[in-house]
């Protein structure tokens, strides 16, 4: 009979257990404070950063580590129109518009003491540079740098860009305590790719100047930021910022909803419904400035049927915009051509209720020759896209097009095997999304004919040369009012004819507990950490 | 044979088998149409010729297969894994990482799987052919048949999302700091640490994960304890005992039970197997930072170092539980030759 | 015999009539589309996520599809998934066992070591790498899980045909000479066959499970098509309606739960010989 009482005893632990688990979720109204009275900020987050050496990072949230970490010479503030200064106090650009020369603030010491100077500026874009990271071409256009003393620093250019202060902002311009680093290893050198051993050291931790020093990291678990004593600038509110990782929506809201965390960053806009009348609980919506949009090729061999452009305009217009911004959530807007809405020069959005003409799209069918229409693929990567699930979107497409006669076969793959394709240009029929480079319009040139991304649908400068030109001009304009014309004008033209149909721009949604402010949106940071503050 | 000798032949099976995955990763990671340097270059940067070369140049990727394969093999005596594509940390040390994870939730689930899946299988055995002999025998076929990921969502929306009643995903509530590392098993660190309350903590977080991923073995080895019970229970010696005038209960307490666990000794190690392989599912749906969900995210950018590294250590783990398995047996029966 | 068997085994009963069912309802969906209350692909942006109700017996997905219709038309992927996988996984197991068992020695110790190897080697991450270099697709799936399921059949195929290969009969077409070839395709395949059939059965809802565990990784068929796993990780994306993924999970659980049924209950009528080897 012994033994028995052994089962039972067991029984009655597992019992105990789930007991227990009663009992410790249930209670937990409000996010427990630290024992020792520091002041702590929790966000969870779905991360996909690798990395915080910042000649490396290049992810999404990498700024959102790195900019409370790193301080840079210029940066964004409350929104991205202009780049305001950062640790520069004022700066010169020479009349042939190549040269710029910074002049640094006085005084600032990085978090470990030692004092901040242009050879520091200079060894970290050079670090950069070198490193060949996937940052790392922000700083083509960099001839060489100079430092004609500690506090003033040049950078020469190759030609003249009107989006380079905006690059300064990135992390692969931040300034790094060039000793500590080079104590672990780094190095500025040419072939810092191979030789700069440093990359571990700064996962874990931090040399610059910035409110914040990364305290630890643990991968797919939490990074922990914590108060920087040397900061030159206004101390910031919190001790301590966690940043957990935490994929699932559902569960960031349900441990927000329960005060376990302070910020929930990645609710789609059906977990925001749910907790619109909850108390305690805030509500964020702001423009993302990711794109999604429909490739088609130009070259008949590889698009067939669809590298007609009276096809590919047909199809512009069977699309249910209306439906898609359904799909995608409340916020989403569709803009006219590859241009965010938020940025200099950008036309006002697509109306979703009108933009629909299903009976001029059958006619530019009937046109092209293809009244029956005709079968094809459409390809897409299998991911996520600021919460909307990409394949899902696929199957609406592919059932809109049904109404001009376009059979298409879903193929979905893996991103990184759909990107040779796209990149290559051998894709018929794509989806795809596109999140800007640097927040300066001019990133999205890109999507001209004979760029990059007009290239991967293999539309040539001289399929358009008006627009191509227009393009080139515009790359390199600097005078305000004449880039907004620039711009305003090439999105006109790809209105009419583009090999490109830019479906959404994305809404981003979430919330945060009411008893803390200072976390709007900002696309570059997300949030801008060092801001927030209990109110 | 010995079981000296036939130690030391599964090692050098192991020896092989090291050798066999390792190459057989390698060999499709050079014969498919798509390359690890777009999955870990920006969009922008793939058009780069240069930087292509120099991301090539970094990894290796640039040498023809059979010098990487040895390079490989080289640095693989030395306990040097290579460095992972997509975490640019050594594989070694991403492995560290995220084992014990792995390793804590399949010693938790194996427990709760030996002890109900002896115990229905001795319900079972007892009341053989009764109906509570039927509906344990149908709840481990469910056991076996469930879905675990579709199991993980449901005790997630069930008992996380509408009661309440369990934490949600992950090893320990969010707003607890982990225990300092000592084995990376957070409810033993904690033990350590003595913090009480964040062991049960994780303890709770084990519960959901463990119970999902134990429910095939609890399956197997109701099965095979109820079997293999009913086998011994018909052999002369348990008659004697009958004839005896034992109980039915302390027939099998003192004499059946012993005899009838050898077979269940197997069947725990063939569990234990399984569930390492069945980590990817259940650890996707808890967010469970373990093997399984890097293995996950391995595969999908075709980190190759990570993915080799990943299978070895999983293949590793099979052949060693299996002879330890082996080895077991033929301490419980000592008729057990070993060829 | 089937009858009575089911007579007195009511696990046996149960596996026949859902499994029963299920091909039934392939079958009739795949010669009837129009039997499904709404076309598996029809969309309705305005009745997305919809609760279970009268129109919609299990609800609406994301992009208001009939959750019910998809369950039905999927039944047919499952099953041919798991035929194909175990048809050819065991044909193949067949031919690999039965050669290293009747040639034996060196070449059999090679053999069985490189099947091991395989069984080692972790198969959900092998079918995974396999999906992602080649891209996803029933095709590309259906070859990993083959390549990863065959080694269990070997090793059945294998003792079967090492027991058989000393029977008298073999011994007398050898003194009549006949060749290896005859020997081994006449005499000892046919008599090898059965418990790698029992096996077979018994497989059958492993297959499914693996299956519906790579699709729910998003290793199957592309959409729309309506794939049990698929569906239940479209369950997961959409959290908050329940109904997404619990009802093609059930479908899954009910189709593996009646399959092994069946293989369960065929175990205990094996000759106890056999069940160790199986």
């Amino acid at each position: 009979m012994r033994k028995n009482y052994g089962i039972l005893l067991a029984l009655l632990t597992v019992v105990l257990l789930f007991a227990a688990g009663c009992g410790g979720s249930k209670d937990a109204g409000t996010k427990p404070e630290a024992a020792d009275g520091t002041k702590q900020l929790i966000m969870a987050l779905d991360p996909d950063y690798e990395t915080f050496d910042p000649g490396l990072a290049y992810e999404v949230y990498a700024l959102l580590v790195l900019h409370p970490v790193y301080d840079t010479l210029m940066q964004f503030e409350d929104n991205l129109d202009a780049p305001i200064y950062g640790i520069a106090e004022s700066h010169e650009l020479s009349k042939d518009g190549l040269s710029y020369t910074f002049k640094l603030r006085k005084g600032i010491k990085f978090a470990g003491g030692n004092a901040l100077t242009s050879q520091d500026v200079k060894w970290s874009a050079e670090r950069s540079m070198n490193l060949k990271g996937n940052g790392a071409f922000l700083a083509d256009g960099i001839k060489s740098i100079e430092t004609p003393d500690s506090d003033t620093v040049v950078f020469n250019l190759k030609g003249q860009d009107a989006s380079f202060l905006t690059k300064l902002t990135y992390n692969a311009f931040g300034v790094i305590d060039s000793k500590v680093a080079m104590e672990n290893e780094a190095t500025n050198a040419v072939d810092a790719n191979t030789a700069d051993k440093a990359k571990l050291w700064f996962d874990t931790h931090s040399a610059g100047s910035g409110p914040y020093v990364i305290e630890s990291y643990t991968p797919k678990v939490e990074v922990v930021l914590a108060r920087n004593k040397n900061y030159w600038g206004k101390a910031p509110y919190y001790d301590k910022v966690v940043l957990k990782a935490i994929s699932d929506p559902g569960t960031q809201l349900m441990m927000l909803e329960k005060g376990d965390i302070d910020i929930a960053f990645n609710l789609g806009p059906e977990h925001v419904k749910q907790i619109q009348d909850k108390p305690g609980i805030e509500i964020k919506k702001a423009q993302s400035m990711t794109l999604t949009f429909l490739l088609m090729n130009r070259d008949p061999k590889i698009g067939g049927p669809i590298a007609n452009p009276d096809v590919q305009k047909a199809i512009r217009l069977v699309l249910d915009y209306q439906g898609m911004q359904t799909i995608a959530g409340e916020g989403s807007i569709t803009p006219v051509a590859p241009f965010q809405v938020g940025f200099l020069g950008t036309l006002p959005p697509r109306d979703p209720k009108t933009a629909q003409n299903i009976e001029k799209a059958k006619e530019l069918m009937k046109k092209a020759g293809y009244e029956k229409g005709f079968k094809t693929t459409l390809e897409v990567a299998t991911l996520a896209v600021e919460g909307m699930d990409l394949p899902t979107l696929a199957q609406k497409i592919q059932n809109d097009l049904l109404q001009i006669g376009i059979e298409t076969e879903i193929k979905t793959s893996d991103i990184m095997v759909a990107l040779d394709p796209y990149r290559k240009g051998t894709q018929a029929l794509s989806l795809w999304y596109w999140g800007p480079d640097y927040p300066d319009p001019n990133t999205q040139l890109a999507f001209l004919p004979g760029n990059p991304v007009g290239l991967r649908a293999n539309w040539t400068a001289d399929m358009n040369p008006e627009l191509a030109e227009l393009g080139k001009k515009a790359a390199v304009e600097v005078d305000k009012a004449t880039r907004v014309k620039n711009l305003e004008e090439i999105q006109k033209m790809m209105d009419e004819d583009s090999a490109f149909d830019v479906l959404l721009q994305h809404a981003r949604h979430y919330a945060t507990r009411d008893n803390i402010q200072g976390t709007d949106y900002i696309d570059l940071y997300k949030i801008d950490l060092k801001d927030v503050s209990a109110k | 044979m010995g079981l000296l000798k036939y130690t030391a032949r599964r090692l050098v099976f192991l020896a092989f088998l090291v050798i066999g995955v390792s190459l057989v990763v390698f060999v499709i990671s050079h014969s498919v149409p798509s390359d690890p340097v777009l999955a870990n270059l920006s969009q922008r940067n793939i058009d780069n010729q240069e930087m292509v070369d120099s991301f090539k140049a970094k990894w290796g990727l640039d040498k023809p297969m059979y010098t990487q394969y040895f390079i490989y093999v080289g640095n693989l005596v030395k306990g040097d894994m290579g460095t992972s594509i997509r975490t640019q940390r050594p594989v070694m040390d991403d492995l560290k990482k995220y084992f014990p994870a792995t390793i804590e939730l399949a010693i938790f689930s194996i427990i709760i799987a030996v002890f109900f899946g002896m115990l229905f299988g001795i319900i079972s055995a007892i009341k053989r052919n009764s109906a509570i002999d039927q509906i344990i025998r149908g709840i481990s076929v469910v056991g076996v048949s469930v879905p675990s990921f579709w199991l993980g969502l449901m005790f997630l929306l069930l008992f996380y999302v509408n009661l309440g009643i369990a934490p949600g995903p992950g090893r320990i509530s969010p707003y607890l700091a982990p225990p300092v590392a000592v084995t990376n098993l957070y409810v033993i660190d904690a033990l350590l640490a003595g913090d009480w309350s964040l062991a049960v903590d994780a303890l709770q977080h084990l519960l959901l994960p463990g119970l999902v991923l134990g429910s095939f073995t609890m399956g197997l080895i109701t099965r095979t304890t109820r079997s293999s019970l009913l086998e011994v229970m018909s052999l002369d010696f348990i008659r004697t005992a009958r004839a005896k005038g034992l109980t039915e209960k302390m027939i099998i307490m003192r004499h059946a039970l012993g005899n009838a666990l050898i077979p269940v000794v197997t069947v725990i190690g063939i569990g234990f197997g399984n569930l390492l392989g069945g980590m990817v599912l259940v650890e996707t749906i808890f967010a469970w930072p373990g093997i399984g969900q890097y293995a996950y995210k391995a595969a999908g950018n075709l980190d190759f170092p990570a993915i080799i590294g990943v299978s070895i250590l999983i293949s590793i783990n099979y052949v060693v539980i299996n002879l330890i398995v082996d080895l077991l047996y033929g301490i419980l029966d000592p008729r057990v030759r070993y060829n | 015999m089937l009858l009575r068997i089911m007579k007195n085994n009511l696990l046996f009963s149960i596996g026949i009539i859902v499994c029963a069912l299920w091909i039934l309802i392939a079958i009739v969906t795949v010669l009837v589309p129009s039997i499904t209350p709404y076309s598996y692909l029809a969309q309705d942006l305005a009745n997305r996520f919809q609760a279970p109700s009268s129109a919609h017996w299990f609800g609406t997905d994301s992009i208001g599809r009939d959750v019910f219709s998809r369950v039905l038309v999927g039944s047919r992927i499952s099953l041919i998934a798991g035929l194909i996988t175990i048809a050819l996984a065991s044909l193949m197991g067949m031919i690999y066992g039965g050669i290293a068992g009747y040639i034996g020695g060196l070449t059999d110790e090679i053999m069985m070591r490189i099947s091991e190897m395989v069984m080692a080697f972790p198969g959900i991450i092998l079918a995974m790498t396999i999906a992602a270099a080649l891209g996803p697709s029933l095709h590309n799936t259906l070859l990993a899980m083959v390549i990863i399921w065959w080694p269990n059949y070997a090793r059945v195929m294998r003792s079967m045909v090492i027991a058989n290969k000393e029977n008298e009969y073999v011994e007398a077409a050898k003194s009549l000479g006949a060749s290896h070839f005859r020997i081994f395709f006449n005499e000892i395949m046919p008599n090898s066959l059965g418990p790698v059939l029992v096996l077979a059965t018994l497989d059958f809802g492993n297959a499914i499970l693996l299956f519906s565990g790579l699709s729910f990784l998003g290793l199957g068929s592309p959409p729309p098509t309506p794939e049990w796993g698929a569906m239940v990780a479209d369950g997961v994306l959409n959290f908050n309606y329940w109904w997404i993924g619990t009802f093609p999970g059930l479908a899954i659980l009910t189709m593996s739960v009646g399959t092994n049924f069946i293989g369960d209950s065929l175990r205990d009528f094996l000759d106890p010989r056999l069940r160790k080897e199986i």
